[in-house]
């Protein structure tokens, strides 16, 4: 589809002229013309499987088009590797950063480059880190250049990448869900240093599923639905609503659902299912107490490095705590593994699905079924028609959308793969769910789908710790928030205090600690 | 300016090493001790020293080029079957009566050549290193004894090499090849980019290839430092050897090489590691190996306990940093 948006006649950067990409006969990219200019920020937006991914790798290089044509500053181009994009003028920070964990960040950022030589023609180290500590200090990034880039916070990271590229003359910059990743106040520090990047000149194609983001940041907005390029505007002539409209093709009715009635309202005093009583691990957490009642989503807020996480582990037992209690289902708590977890009735839903939730290579049918297995298994065989019924089961009760049980999981798209994660730990019916950041990197129909799911488990009688760095997702949720902050809890909001400004406020430090409620 | 650019795991392996090393001296010393006076197991264990870089100076060379191959991910398992390829091909040269320098050249180009061709097959079929070069492990062991039978006039199984000169660099000269080689890696890994790349290469392809970087000219370059540093190490083994015997020449050579690769800190997966870890890794199973001869009559028993070494010293580093490994893979 050509659509273009009116007024932006000159200073085209980089077009794109009836592109288009199919794989094994499924159009994944439509024909698509598009120009981004000099100096301005266009969103791309579009649930999971729209084409954004597509239409990324053939702006970069990685992917080559079956059909059209790109022009660089009116120049036709080919572009048939990562390199030659790179060469023009074009840099792609991806959404999971590649980088060579055990190098320095000097190293990383000039890895493709000629290194500085001294004497004998050996490497000059010193030269190297300055270069590399000159490109960061242009970039307006304060990162030490001689650790371990392992060693970075995620924030960091992604601001090393973006001065990598603008050191190489990046024109055009193209950030996939830079801060699918990011704490809000580090998301913040990100979108302000885009804001600069694109006053001086430089495009950037900013992709996202954060739609306040997008609308906040960009000055276009381009969106894909299903492979083709629905609408592209002026991010002024639309708000929130509409955009996902456009992605979606229908209204959403309600983002965060809530059909359970809160227990005020019952005047029951639900059952206790998870107490934690002044846990502390040393350098994570440190006297953590919190309870999740039966019925209840408990929002647990932060910034990244809070300690949220490695509290939801120490609770589903990937390591024990040095001192503090815990009871889960009334009985005391004191896990030595997750399958001590699995088998009372608590489930855990990892920060990162992919390293370590899935095996990506691994088929949908195996990873729904591993969730289960004990109890597909007799006398040590799998029962292969159970397991297939249960899979089918699970297949249709949670709309994971698949071309069938033999998909590879890894080309589901994120929120596919969260939904089968969430479906394979649901089939075991748990009393407690911890999970880390649900939602992050899916688009927004399956968001709402696994919102809805979560607050079906809530009115069910299912206790559910919801971790969130996205802060209207654990507001809008939550029954009731914890903030941690610095590896203590510092605040618990509910009611009117339950709200975005309140959390980030006692998330960054600016309450002194007690219920804030 | 040369600065030491390792991991905190890869430094503390080698300060592991160091101690260990220094610990099997004394052990090695304190064997020698009964039924010698101090002067005269103090002289033993000069002897002792003075003769440790020439034997393991095969393995150190071959350890250092299979670490280069081992941090770009890869691995070969084929160098014991290609010392036996220069012996064969040294075997050649002399029953031709060819110039010492001759053979050794061809011992050189031998296993540089083999190992590029591992190189190139892992690139060109995509096929894991692994498996080419356990591949290789047969194949290139039969090549070794189709070269000898057809090569070597009335070879019947071994042939005993007696001229002196042919044995020059493997007893004469074995130290100083062995100091220089190893010196020319150290400088290497810290003066030049490309061991950093091999490196790069080994903990993320994808993130080199986003960066523009040639994968297999990498990979192959890394085959071929092996190559260099496994021929070197092939002509001080064949010339240290009375009788050439390629059906059992550098049997099990491969495995005693890889094990004090992992011993010195290299990560088996790629992408960590160093030279210097790897030198104290052979120095350390090669100090182990005499104290066990000291210390043990029974062969199969000292096999036993050399295992178990590795296993303890390997296993006590992990055992002891077990809670940083578990927050390494949750972060």
């Amino acid at each position: 589809m050509s659509i273009e948006s009116p007024g932006h006649g000159e200073g085209v950067l980089f077009e794109l002229s009836g592109l288009c990409r199919s794989f094994a006969g499924v159009e994944a990219l439509q024909p698509t013309t598009l120009s981004i200019f000099a100096g301005e920020i266009l969103g791309l937006v579009g649930e999971n499987g729209a084409g954004k991914s597509t239409l990324i790798r053939l702006i970069s290089g990685v992917l080559r088009p079956d059909s059209g044509e790109m022009s660089w500053r009116g120049r036709p181009v080919v572009l048939d590797s990562p390199r030659s994009a790179i060469d023009l003028g074009i840099a792609t920070i991806h959404q999971e950063l590649e980088y060579c964990g055990h190098l320095s960040v000097a190293e990383n950022m000039l890895l493709g480059e000629r290194w500085p030589r001294g004497w004998g023609g050996w490497v000059d180290w010193s030269a190297l880190q300055a270069e590399a500590g000159r490109r960061l200090e242009r970039a307006g990034c304060d990162v030490a250049v001689d650790i371990e880039f392992a060693r970075l916070t995620a924030v960091e990271k992604q601001l090393v990448a973006i001065a990598t590229s603008l050191s190489r003359d990046a024109r055009l910059l193209i950030l996939d869900e830079p801060t699918a990743s990011l704490a809000a106040p580090d998301a913040h520090r990100l979108i302000e240093h885009l804001k600069a990047i694109r006053d001086s000149g430089v495009a950037i194609l900013y992709v996202s599923h954060r739609l306040d983001e997008v609308l906040e940041l960009s000055t276009r907005v381009a969106v894909l639905r299903d492979g083709e390029l629905v609408h592209v505007g002026d991010t002024d002539a639309l708000d929130g609503s509409e955009l996902v409209q456009k992605m979606v093709g229908r209204p959403l009715q309600q983002v965060f659902p809530r059909t359970r009635v809160p227990s005020a309202a019952t005047g029951e005093d639900p059952e206790v299912l998870l107490r934690v009583e002044n846990l502390t691990r040393e350098g994570m957490f440190e006297g953590v107490s919190l309870e999740v009642r039966s019925g209840e989503v408990v929002g647990l807020a932060g910034l990244v490095g809070a300690g949220r996480s490695e509290l939801a582990r120490a609770i589903y037992g990937l390591y024990p705590a040095d001192s503090g209690s815990m009871q889960l289902l009334g009985r005391p708590w004191r896990p030595r593994s997750a399958w001590d977890a699995l088998q009372a009735g608590l489930v855990y839903l990892p920060e990162e699905r992919k390293r370590h939730g899935l095996v990506a290579e691994h088929e949908l049918a195996p990873t729904l079924a591993i969730g289960i297995r004990d109890r597909l298994t007799r006398w040590g065989l799998i029962r292969l028609s159970q397991e297939r019924d249960r899979v089918a089961g699970m297949i249709s009760d949670y709309d994971i959308r698949c071309s069938g049980p033999h998909q590879v999981v890894g080309t589901l798209s994120g929120g596919n793969q969260q939904k089968a994660l969430l479906a394979r730990w649901l089939e075991r019916e748990p009393e407690v769910l911890v999970l880390d950041e649900p939602t992050r990197g899916i688009d927004v129909g399956a968001k709402a789908e696994i919102h809805s799911v979560l607050d079906r488990l809530a009115a069910a009688g299912h206790g559910v710790l919801l971790i969130s760095s996205d802060l209207p997702e654990v507001v809008g949720m939550s029954d009731r928030v914890l903030v941690m902050s610095r590896g203590r809890l510092v605040a618990e909001l509910s009611g009117e205090s339950q709200t975005e400004r309140e959390v980030l406020q006692a998330a960054a430090g600016l309450v002194a600690g007690g219920e804030a409620s | 300016m040369m600065r030491l650019r390792m991991t905190a795991p890869v430094l503390r392996r080698m300060a592991w090493l160091v101690a260990g090393n220094m610990a099997l001296l004394a052990g090695i010393f304190a064997c020698l001790l009964p039924g010698d006076t101090l002067a005269g197991a103090v002289s033993r264990l000069g002897t002792v020293l003075r003769d440790t870089p020439r034997n393991m100076a095969p393995e150190m060379l071959a350890a250092i080029g299979l670490t280069a191959i081992i941090w770009t991910g890869a691995i070969d398992l084929s160098i014991g079957s290609v010392l036996a390829v220069c012996g064969a091909v040294f075997a050649m040269g002399y029953s031709h009566q060819a110039h010492p320098v001759l053979c050794f050249a061809g011992c050189l180009l031998a296993a540089g050549g083999l190992l590029a061709t591992n190189g190139l097959l892992v690139r060109w079929l995509g096929i894991p290193a692994l498996i080419v070069t356990l591949a290789g492990l047969a194949a290139y062991r039969g090549f070794a004894l189709v070269l000898v039978n057809v090569g070597v006039p009335g070879f019947d199984g071994n042939l005993t090499v007696p001229e002196e000169i042919y044995r020059v660099p493997g007893r004469d000269w074995a130290s100083g090849i062995l100091l220089a080689a190893v010196g020319a890696a150290i400088v290497f890994e810290l003066t030049c980019r490309r061991p950093r790349l091999w490196l790069a290469h080994g903990s993320s392809a994808a993130a080199c290839r986003l960066q523009g970087l040639d994968l297999p000219r990498l990979a192959i370059s890394a085959f071929l430092f092996g190559g260099l540093y496994l021929g070197l190490g092939g002509i001080l083994y064949v010339s240290n050897q009375q009788t050439i015997d390629p059906a059992r020449m550098g049997l099990g050579f491969e495995l005693s090489v890889i094990a004090a690769v992992v011993l010195g800190g290299t990560n088996i997966f790629g992408g960590e590691g160093s030279f210097m870890g790897t030198v104290l890794g052979v120095l350390f199973l090669y100090l182990a190996r005499q104290a066990l001869i000291y210390a043990l009559d029974d062969v199969h028993a000292r096999q036993a306990f050399e295992g178990a070494l590795i296993l303890a010293v390997i296993g006590f580093d992990c055992v002891l940093h077990r809670g940083e490994h578990r927050m390494e893979e949750l972060k």
